[in-house]
């Protein structure tokens, strides 16, 4: 793994991974929502990343790659804790009952969009940070979580409604007026 | 494409992720429908605010002082594996160079034990030699000591001069010839040393054996054997034995004076 080109191999992962380090832990707080959670994931997988640097190729996404081993972490820690979760057949059926396709209010803020997002389900939630925010491809959001494209298109779609259902409802609890658009129900 | 199906995939547009001929569907669409180009203005208003209010957001913004720490243990982290892996390198090494040589102490020991016994195989036959040649025909090499042939007149100036000079004016070649014990050829130098009959016996059948002769390190091996001083070394060629009743010092002397004579 290591050689004598000790000093030069952490010069490398320094210029490739490091500058990630903001992005891992930031999607890493949205998979644990907790800070520490989020800072023993983070630093578990600098650690894993640096062991297995002789396995990167030097010029792909490493962004994609240091997500992919912090979710693989993620799956090991959370099975040794024995929290490790599919999604439930409730989370499904509550995506696929929303049927239509709210407006969304002007003038949200950075404060209602995050409380919006908090009471998305972490299974759809974690796909939209990973596309919309974090700008994976959907194949790549595909290789992180290890499932399926048609898995992500799935979630990402219920995600994104589920997302806006919860942007409505937090605008009409504080008032901001929502225009319905014809053909809703 | 009507206002429901560009509603489906409105968001896999903003994420580039349409194929060309949907995408250029949903664009004929948007030319025809305001409400949906507003949908999509919107849309993309809310994934703008999605990602900053995000990114932005204290409490998934990493510590400082976290993130400086994190960065110090995986540099420290580096460090001691390199160290961790250059002593194992060394162990490694180290554990190499004991299995080899011990490996090859064995194999010098057996080799070496195995020589010795070549030799003193072979000098138990000089011996022999000695007493059933060079002692059992004494009175007849006496009498060819005044019988002259090339090879004798060669030893006697190269080598037996030297040697008189230098050890003993009485040493003298009686006979040379060739003696055949038990299948092995040797060339036998019948001396006199005063009284002493002495044996400088040239084996022509084995090899020079590559052995430390003795402790010291003489390369030359002195032993007593029955009643005779035995001393044994190699030659150019082959093994060369020296073999008198002289004392012991006498014999390893003169073997050594042979030795060290440069034709031999």
């Amino acid at each position: 793994m290591f050689g004598f080109g000790k000093q030069e191999n952490f010069t490398e992962f320094e210029r490739e991974a490091i500058p990630f380090l903001d992005d891992v832990y930031r999607v890493a707080y949205w998979l644990t929502r907790n800070q520490t959670e989020a800072e023993d994931l983070t630093q578990e997988t600098f650690t894993q990343a640096l062991k297995s640097f002789h396995n990167y190729e030097i010029g792909t996404n490493c962004k994609a790659w240091m997500m992919t081993i912090m979710y693989h972490t993620n799956s090991k820690r959370l099975r040794k804790m024995n929290r490790l979760q599919l999604v439930n057949d409730t989370e499904e059926k509550i995506a696929e009952t929303i049927s239509f396709e709210p407006s969304i209010p002007q003038n949200l803020t950075d404060v209602d969009v995050i409380a919006a997002l908090k009471r998305v389900p972490k299974n759809f939630a974690e796909v939209v940070i990973l596309a919309d925010v974090e700008g994976f491809a959907y194949k790549e959001v595909s290789q992180v979580l290890n499932v399926p494209i048609g898995t992500v298109m799935s979630r990402l779609h219920r995600g994104r409604k589920i997302l806006r259902v919860e942007l409505a409802d937090y605008a009409r609890n504080y008032g901001f007026k929502i225009e319905k658009k014809a053909g809703e129900l | 494409m009507n206002c429901r199906e560009f509603s489906e995939i409105a968001d896999s547009y903003l994420s580039d992720e349409l194929l060309v001929e949907t995408n250029h569907d949903l664009f004929h669409h948007l030319e025809q429908c305001g409400d949906c180009r507003g949908e999509l203005n919107i849309r993309r208003q809310v994934r703008t605010k999605l990602r900053s209010a995000i990114i932005n957001a204290e409490e998934s913004t990493i510590n400082a002082i976290f993130a400086n720490k994190l960065k110090a243990n995986l540099r420290e982290q580096t460090k001691q594996n390199s160290i961790f892996k250059l002593r194992n390198l060394s162990f490694g090494l180290a554990g190499f160079a004991t299995i080899f040589l011990i490996i090859f102490g064995v194999f010098t020991y057996q080799n070496s034990s195995q020589n010795i016994a070549i030799w003193q195989k072979l000098s138990d036959e000089a011996v022999e030699t000695h007493k059933e040649c060079a002692l059992e025909h004494k009175e007849e090499w006496l009498k060819n000591a005044s019988v002259n042939s090339v090879e004798k007149t060669n030893f006697k100036e190269q080598i037996l001069k030297p040697l008189k000079v230098k050890y003993n004016e009485n040493i003298d070649l009686m006979d040379i010839h060739e003696c055949s014990f038990h299948g092995k050829k040797y060339r036998h130098y019948v001396l006199k040393s005063g009284e002493h009959v002495v044996s400088y016996l040239q084996n022509e059948t084995d090899n020079a054996i590559p052995t430390k002769l003795d402790a010291n390190n003489d390369k030359i091996m002195s032993q007593p054997r029955e009643k005779f001083q035995l001393a044994s070394f190699n030659g150019k060629m082959n093994p060369i034995f020296i073999i008198s009743d002289m004392t012991e010092a006498e014999n390893l002397n003169l073997a050594r004076m042979i030795q060290n004579s440069p034709s031999i």
